[in-house]
């Protein structure tokens, strides 16, 4: 199985852990016919160990029903252990169950197959009543014991035997695959959505653009060196195996295809790969029926769980004879709920009348897909009828048979001095197409395939984690003749350059009140780059020792900015809180203000006092006029002082800052009038007469008069009875 | 300062940063306009200040002008910026 079983331990103990006692007890007992009355712990002890013991369990399959058996098998061969139960419904039909949910039931009863449900809050009770949210949901499962599949592979169960027609002539026997193909592709396609992330439309599909891309792209839509038949693949196809192995992800914040950091699942032996590939048909069933990627084309190529059967049913004949794809058919139509005939109907009936869906089906399973993963040999007689049987490899990959041992050529790439590389495809192998696909760019596919390496493929390839010296022994191992020298010196070169410029996506810096306070954490072990005499770059914060500090004050530049700067009355003068200031604070300040002297007659005694915590800046003319020569303006300031200050910029602030751009001041003697009351200035500013003589209101009871229109204002107010009287200071 | 004492530290998280490897590399990267754009300050003299969520634009800038920057780390949150 793909998954450790150590994951299926802890999946198990969960899964126990959600049975009513009452259920748990029965299923216990049924698996270990011990009546003892046992705690939920020494339960879940007791199955887990149950598990181990071969004999136990083949004692207890012994006892299975032949489909009971049949059906165990074929959950092995589908190389998970974890199934939704309307697949497991299906394959539960293929291995002749009448009623295949009883047949479920039964193997839970009997603790050979469990149930894993997320939402069951009370625990099950009964398996009967967890059926009908199982069939609708998709947080629970089937789950099979890998041990339970294994033993039951090993008693042969039977299927049904497949008819064996014998071939016309003499057949026509096709090279075996080297089942590299879609690792290769996958490959392909992880460094082309890496390069260049596709988007998703709102309403599903790819964007115009990038659809173009993928649709124009040779790499992921030529025919491969195996192809038998004109099976739909294509990018879609591709994409759709990469996003059921978790090669790539689906953003849905952004949007967008995103990659795994590492294409993960190549980089492992081709048995591993292929049974990997194998174990996500369920996912890729469930993508290709899902709308957003429109992958319609390739509906064909399912359901899963016949090609399960079709393979399970190709072991069982003897590994050198020949099957023929009627014969399969004609097996498949009789068993399988999609194809099924209706009852009235007898098996021969139904073998007789074969549906066209169900011989394309079979076609492009077998020969499009199965053959090309190395899981099948194919050929064809003179009658030009297709005969199939599976492969050594492929009956080890599905579990159904040892693991054969592969030739090995690990010398294989031919490297150029033009930086080209030449893969020799019979010595490829995924874990080699993997690292390759990490720093070189795949120019070609074919019995040789070519790639590229360029400055960026190896920078891409450094940045997945790679060092210079991991690629280089990647090519020494794995090249028919030593390296040109050229390419060592520029992948030297290449690597050195990006060790020039490094970028702290997200750094941690630690800033210490004094120089001796940082040294001092240094001799702890403090695993940090020391910056500046009280900074230090810290790459990964888990590695800090906290033990060791006192948090004085924390600030994350992810978040806005703090407001910890304060205005004195003058406008002018800036005190920076610094136990909430930040590094970015200080480089703001310096573009237009000027720090002020600890000692300066401008820090009050108090702030003196507390001047580890408070920093002083003013703002002056030349520090303003240097801010607006480098390109500050008046609204950036502004921005500044309502996120640092939570205030507007102060009006000294902006006399300073926009003085120079009002109109010139104007100096020129004028009288003051005073009234004795407001009423009588605001008569004297309404009436028409005594306005034009008025300059302006200074205040309610003062206006603003010209010298030279003094006499003519007199007379105005003499005619209407106000008397004046001068000042005399005036 | 006693081995047992703690020591005093200001923790400055999510920091995005620059550091090139010689002052001059340094200038040379404040003299590109699109770069210089994106820096908020010198801390040092190889190493910049960069405004919160730009990294991509300051790694393509950086891939622009002919270098292969290593970017260490993730920023988790992007999506705030300093505007001076």
């Amino acid at each position: 199985m793909t998954k450790p079983d150590s994951d299926f331990s802890s999946v198990l103990a969960d899964a126990l852990a959600r049975y009513a006692p009452t259920l748990r007890k029965r299923v216990v007992e049924n698996l270990l016919r011990d009546r003892s009355k046992l705690t939920p712990k020494q339960c879940l002890d007791r199955v887990a160990s149950a598990f181990e013991n071969v004999p136990l369990i083949d004692r207890r399959i012994r006892q299975l029903a032949p489909e009971a058996l049949a059906l165990l098998t074929l959950l092995h061969v589908g190389r998970r252990w974890r199934w939704p139960l309307p697949h497991v419904l299906e394959l539960a039909c293929i291995a002749g169950s009448n009623n295949s949910l009883d047949l479920i039931l039964s193997l839970c009863e009997g603790g050979l197959l469990f149930v894993e449900t997320k939402n069951d809050q009370q625990g099950i009770e009964r398996f009967e009543n967890w059926v009908p949210k199982a069939l609708r949901s998709d947080t629970d499962f089937v789950l099979l014991p890998p041990r339970v599949g294994e033993r039951a592979v090993g008693i042969s169960p039977s299927l049904g035997r497949v008819a064996e027609s014998e071939p016309e002539g003499n057949l026509q026997v096709f090279p075996e695959a080297d089942g590299l193909e879609l690792p290769l592709r996958l490959a392909v396609l992880w460094q082309k959505t890496r390069f260049d992330p596709p988007r998703i439309k709102m309403y599903g599909g790819l964007f115009k653009k990038d659809h173009q891309r993928f649709e124009e792209d040779p790499l992921l839509n030529g025919p491969g060196p195996a192809d038998l038949t004109d099976f739909p693949s294509g990018w879609k196809w591709y994409l759709v195996w990469g996003m059921a192995t978790g090669l790539i992800k689906y953003d849905a914040d952004d949007s967008v295809l995103q990659v795994a950091r590492l294409p993960e699942v190549l980089l492992h032996d081709l048995a591993t790969v292929l049974e990997k590939l194998w174990s996500c048909g369920y996912e890729v069933e469930s993508l290709v029926n899902d709308s957003y990627l429109n992958p319609a084309p390739l509906e064909l190529l399912w359901p899963m769980s016949a090609g399960i059967g079709l393979l399970t049913a190709l072991a069982q004949i003897e590994a050198e004879k020949w099957c023929s794809l009627d014969d399969l058919s004609a097996w498949l139509v009789c068993r399988h709920p999609r194809w099924k005939p209706k009852q009235t109907e007898s098996d021969d009936e139904a073998a007789s009348s074969i549906p066209s869906s169900l011989s394309d089906w079979l076609r492009a399973f077998l020969l499009g897909f199965a053959f090309p993963m190395r899981l099948i040999e194919a050929a064809q007689d003179a009658g030009q009828m297709w005969f199939v049987r599976l492969t050594a490899l492929g009956r080890g990959v599905l579990g159904l048979g040892p693991l054969p041992s592969l030739p090995q050529y690990p010398q294989t790439l031919l490297v150029q001095p033009n930086l080209e590389i030449i893969a020799y495809r019979q010595g490829l192998r995924p874990e080699l197409i993997g690292q390759l696909s990490r720093f070189c760019e795949w120019k070609s596919l074919g019995a040789a395939c070519t790639l590229q390496l360029t400055p960026e493929s190896v920078y891409r390839g450094l940045e997945t984690g790679l060092t210079h010296d991991e690629i280089l022994r990647v090519l020494q191992q794995h090249a028919v003749r030593e390296l040109p020298a050229a390419v060592v010196q520029a992948l030297k070169t290449w690597a050195d350059k990006r060790e020039r410029v490094t970028v702290y996506a997200a750094a941690t810096l630690l800033e210490f009140a004094s120089a001796d306070d940082l040294q001092a954490a240094l001799a702890r072990g403090l695993p940090a780059v020391v910056l500046t005499d009280r900074l230090a770059l810290v790459e990964r914060e888990d590695d800090l020792d906290y033990r060791h500090f006192r948090l004085m004050a924390t600030r994350d530049y992810g978040l806005p900015p703090d407001q910890c700067v304060s205005v004195s009355d003058d406008g002018v003068t800036l005190s920076v809180d610094m136990a909430r200031a930040d590094l970015l604070l200080e480089t703001e300040l310096q573009r237009f203000a000027e720090p002020v002297p600890a000692t300066s007659s401008l820090i009050s005694e108090t702030r003196r006092r507390d001047e580890h915590n408070r920093r002083v800046y003013r703002l002056t003319p030349d520090s303003l006029r240097k801010a607006r020569e480098e390109g500050l303006t008046a609204q950036m300031i502004d921005d500044w002082f309502r996120r640092r200050t939570g205030g507007e910029t102060p009006a000294a602030v902006k006399l300073l800052l926009n003085g120079h751009a009002e109109s010139p001041l104007r100096v020129c003697p004028l009288l003051v009038l005073q009234t004795p009351n407001p009423q009588v200035a605001d008569g004297l500013m309404q009436w028409p007469e005594s306005r034009r003589l008025i300059q302006e209101r200074l205040g309610p009871k003062s206006l603003a008069v010209e010298q030279a229109d003094l006499p003519a204002l007199l007379d105005l107010l003499r005619s209407v009875g106000i008397t004046t009287e001068a000042d005399t200071g005036g | 300062m006693g081995s047992g004492t703690r020591i005093s530290v200001k923790v400055h998280r999510r920091v995005n940063l620059i550091v090139a490897e010689d002052a001059v590399l340094a200038q040379e990267l404040l003299s590109r306009r699109r770069l210089a754009d994106q820096v908020l300050g010198r801390l040092t003299d190889r190493m910049l200040l960069i405004r919160p969520g730009r990294i991509a634009a300051v790694v393509e800038e950086l891939q622009a002008m002919g270098h292969a920057p290593r970017v260490v780390g993730t920023s988790h949150n992007e999506t705030f910026d300093h505007s001076l």
